[in-house]
């Protein structure tokens, strides 16, 4: 099924919690919306499985509008942060309630239920738990018996709030590869929400980039990150570093350094911020004053499978460049050396982009 | 619980059915049993002029009766505190055997009638009861004085105090205590300037409710009070008696009296639970 | 059985010696507090106690069972029996429909209505009692009219009702508020988006959450609808087997000078205070636990 969202908006007392967003979702899409907190991205979300009212605009669900049905008949799974799992109940109760709470006439017999619901169980691996009551389980395994309650409906649209939030990092990890498999296999409308940029660039199939109740860009995640629409894609996607400089005739003039300004955002002339990845920053020990910025090395960090360097560049301004073991080893780089960086991949954008 | 607060508040209202058809109801409940009824004590009050309005409030017998009632009140509910701020410290920091069955009798005066309460308190400090037969030849007089009435006050708020400040001190964080003694406090320091003041609001709220109820009481007071006029007689009795005089407009105009104390000490707890969460997180 | 035992190792036992640091009070202080509690306990709520069921036996038990079968004890059980039954449900029911609107929702004004439901713990019984005289009394609002249709309301049994009603109004739904609000709504929530329809998402998910709760308010709504006194006395008129509860008969007894009976009956009442107190503590125990569990 697919998801319109046409022109909605939505206040909370003072506060626009979303205003005038419009977004589509292709039928069998896992879609993420990404965004610090109180960006919108939860209302939107409650908004699609109608757990909010809309003050404007319009949710079309397959085309057809979604405020003529209340939640119960949206058919959207709806899998909360932090579960909402019915605490009185056992796991195999959890997952057969919407099952049972069908109308009479629709509703399967009981063995039918039990037989689905222990494939559900199945599926995330915990049919020998059945028995257990939400509090005897784990963080993964409550997240997984949530996911399976929704499921148990056959829902057109799973929605998922910060599915993977309250888990601890490895945990999270697994889940995370879990949701893209099952997504694979059974190929739901799947949205969920996020602020962790990692999840949203390895699980979804597009990224929504929300700030302040907008959307700031839509794409595939290589899009949003190789091609941000505006500085604050590219500062929430990633670690960023900053070139003051100016632009003129479409060169680029950071530093001293002249780069073609290919990548800027408006074509006129000026002042110009140069927003350069940590990974897209080359460091030597040789050069000259046109082809790379000079700049004084403040610390060396090794964290995990990356090092880290931070630097001073002659503007005054820190950088931040991340290496592969094998360069740091290569060039062996001693606190307070002076070397020279060289930026590739810049994106040009007018305004300084105040976090 | 404050997680769920927070996302009510994020979620604004929501869409959980049936709102209108229980806000309905409940208004109707309140409006009918509650609203109305009091409602009426106000009407009936404003029938009267106002010289009648201060004759009835303001006679010496009323003036006396509020004396007794308000200054009893109070000293019971000064005693609650006292005694309450030790019997809820007790209760939630030591262990001694009892402990449970004390703990749980400290409700006995929200669930024993009142009537019953007073009969009993009456009997124990009769001439010839257990309390009375020691503390009568010692020339203390207890049934029949004002000093019953205090009694009476003492045993109806005792609940209020235990169980207000003790879900504070059980909630209270050990680790804010850990911290001043690591930081070098005595144990005195500590309760002073971090354990107390954190009670304190819970204290005052107990207090409050204490005194609240000691004032409008009635059925574990009469009996110990001896009920003379000028002397022992306590406003709720006032009333009554100007009904069996069939004084309506009289009794109305002290209750009038009395439900406006009442709302006063509605309005200053309602006060006093703000300022207690002031520290309380978003 | 209050406290959180699983803290109790953080707290001293009185007679355990420890080191008196900065976390604990010296021993002569505790020893002191704890003979404080105890004398001030026994004082105030055990001694009375005792000398109710004391004074209820002196004449043994052959007297005490005359007292209880007394044709007018027995009358005046049966109507506060009465009261109860019709009490007790109206505010069981109000007290989830109150409860429901105020802590699922969001809406202006809600500490005002919560206030307002609370208002009758906070009136003078007396002051409750005389409201209900000036609506439907003799004199009252609604005098007139009920007179001419031969209603009696006041010194009858429907005033000793509608008095126990105002007074015990707030008992349930002051326990289930607080509850349900600490509940939050994403249960709920779950509910709805997995089909359930609004009473079904009662039924199966809010209620079984707050039972205990739920009998709690049960329990205090029916002890002081079977105990009041002051407001069911305004409105009463004392009419011996016909408008007289327990706590009334008790007085008339007591005001006859017929102590023992007075307290035979009074027991009664004791016992049910009791009961109640030890099914309140068990309630609150169960709601901990689940309270723990949950956590």
């Amino acid at each position: 099924m697919s998801i319109e969202i046409e022109n909605v908006s939505k206040r909370f007392g003072a506060f626009a919690a979303l205003e005038d967003v419009s977004l589509s979702v292709p039928s069998g899409e896992l879609v993420a919306l990404l965004g610090p907190s109180g960006s919108g991205k939860t209302t939107l979300l409650r908004i699609i499985a109608g757990l909010e009212s809309v003050d404007e605009g319009k949710v079309l669900l397959n085309g057809e509008d979604a405020s003529l049905h209340d939640p119960r008949h949206r058919k959207v799974g709806f899998v909360f942060q932090h579960y909402a799992l019915f605490r009185h109940m056992t796991v195999f109760d959890n997952v057969a309630f919407g099952l049972s709470v069908k109308p009479k006439r629709t509703r399967p017999g009981k063995e039918v239920i039990r037989s689905k619901v222990f494939d559900l169980l199945k599926l995330i691996q915990m049919e020998h738990l059945w028995d257990r009551y939400p509090s005897q389980l784990s963080g993964g395994q409550r997240q997984r018996v949530a996911l399976a309650r929704a499921l148990a409906v056959e829902p057109q649209v799973l929605l998922l709030d910060e599915p993977f939030g309250a888990l601890d990092a490895k945990v999270r990890q697994e889940l995370r590869r879990w949701l893209r498999q099952l997504h694979d296999e059974i190929h739901v409308t799947s949205v969920f929400v996020t602020h962790d940029q990692e999840e949203a660039l390895e699980v979804a199939d597009r990224i929504v980039v929300m700030n302040r109740g907008k959307v700031e860009q839509e794409g595939t995640p290589s899009e949003v990150y190789d091609h941000p629409a505006n500085p604050f894609v590219f500062d929430f996607l990633g670690k960023v570093n900053l070139f003051h400089g100016r632009i003129d005739n479409g060169v680029a003039q950071l530093g001293g350094v002249r780069l073609p300004a290919s990548g800027s955002s408006s074509g006129t002339d000026g002042s110009a911020v140069g927003y350069v990845r940590s990974h897209d920053i080359d460091i030597s020990r040789h050069g000259s004053g046109s082809d790379a910025i000079a700049a004084q090395v403040r610390g060396v960090l090794r964290v995990g499978p990356l090092v880290r360097v931070d630097l001073l560049h002659a503007g005054g301004e820190q950088l931040e460049v991340d290496l592969s073991r094998d360069a740091a080893d290569r060039l062996a780089l001693q606190v307070g050396e002076q070397v020279f960086v060289r930026p590739r991949n810049v994106r040009f954008f007018v305004n300084d982009y105040q976090i | 619980m404050a997680r769920s607060l927070k996302k009510s508040h994020a979620a604004g209202w929501g869409n959980l059915p049936g709102f209108a058809p229980t806000m309905g109801y409940t208004l109707l409940c309140l409006l009918v049993v509650v609203l109305v009824p009091l409602s009426t004590l106000f009407f009936k009050a404003a029938t009267l002029t106002l010289d009648e309005f201060v004759g009835a409030v303001a006679a010496p017998r009323v003036l006396a009766s509020y004396r007794v009632t308000f200054g009893a009140a109070l000293l019971a509910a000064v005693t609650n505190a006292f005694f309450g701020v030790i019997v809820a410290w007790t209760l939630v920091r030591y262990r001694f055997p009892g402990r449970r069955i004390l703990d749980a009798l400290v409700d006995l005066p929200f669930a024993l009638p009142t009537a019953v309460a007073g009969i009993t308190l009456a009997g124990i400090f009769a001439s010839n009861g257990w309390l009375g037969k020691v503390l009568e030849p010692l020339g203390v007089k207890v049934a029949f004085t004002p000093v019953g009435i205090w009694l009476a006050m003492v045993f109806i708020g005792l609940p209020f105090v235990v169980r207000t400040v003790q879900p504070v001190l059980q909630e209270f964080d050990r680790e804010a205590e850990e911290a001043a003694a690591c930081l070098g406090g005595n144990r005195w320091q500590i309760c002073t300037r971090v354990v107390f003041p954190l009670m304190f609001p819970a204290v005052l709220t107990g207090f409050t409710l204490a005194f609240a109820r000691a004032v409008g009481e009635y059925g574990s007071i009469v009996f110990i009070a001896g009920n003379m006029p000028m002397v022992s007689e306590i406003t709720p009795l006032l009333i009554i008696t100007k009904l069996e005089q069939y004084d309506y407009a009289g009794a109305t105009a002290v209750a009038v009296v009395m439900l406006l104390v009442s709302f006063m000490l509605l309005l200053v707890l309602n006060l006093l639970q703000k300022w207690s969460r002031r520290y309380a997180e978003q | 059985m209050r406290s959180n035992d699983m803290n109790s190792s953080h707290y001293p036992g009185v007679f355990r010696v420890q080191k008196a640091g900065a976390l604990a009070e010296p021993l002569p202080v505790r020893l002191l507090l704890v003979a404080g509690t105890v004398l001030f306990l026994t004082l105030f709520l055990l001694l009375p106690l005792g000398a109710l069921f004391s004074e209820a036996l002196s004449k043994g038990w052959q007297e005490y069972r005359a007292a209880l079968l007394e044709p007018d004890a027995l009358s005046a059980m049966r109507l506060t029996l009465v009261t109860a039954v019709i009490c007790v449900p109206f505010n069981l029911f109000f007290g989830i429909v109150a409860s429901w609107c105020t802590a699922k929702f969001t809406f202006p004004g809600k500490s005002l209505l919560v206030t307002l439901i609370d208002l009758p713990f906070s009136v003078s019984p007396v002051v409750s009692g005389l409201v209900y005289v000036l609506v439907f009394g003799q004199q009252g609002w609604l005098g007139p009219w009920l007179q001419a249709h031969d209603i009696k309301i006041i010194f009858a049994v429907p005033g000793i009702v509608l008095a126990t009603v105002f007074v015990t109004f707030p008992s349930v739904a002051r326990e289930l508020i607080p509850l349900m609000e600490a509940q939050g709504r994403e249960e709920e929530e779950a509910a709805l988006t997995l089909g359930a329809g609004g009473l079904q998402t009662f039924f199966r998910v809010t209620l079984p959450n707050v039972k205990w709760g739920l009998l709690y308010g049960v329990i205090l709504c029916n002890a002081r609808a079977m105990g009041e006194f002051g407001a069911v006395s305004v409105v009463s008129g004392h009419v011996r087997g016909a408008t007289n509860t327990v706590p009334l008969q008790v007085e008339i007894l007591y005001n006859e000078y017929n102590f023992v009976a007075a307290f035979a009956v009074a027991s009664v009442l004791a016992l049910l205070a009791l009961v109640s107190l030890a099914l309140k503590t068990f309630t609150e125990w169960k709601m901990r636990q689940l309270q723990k569990a949950g956590a």
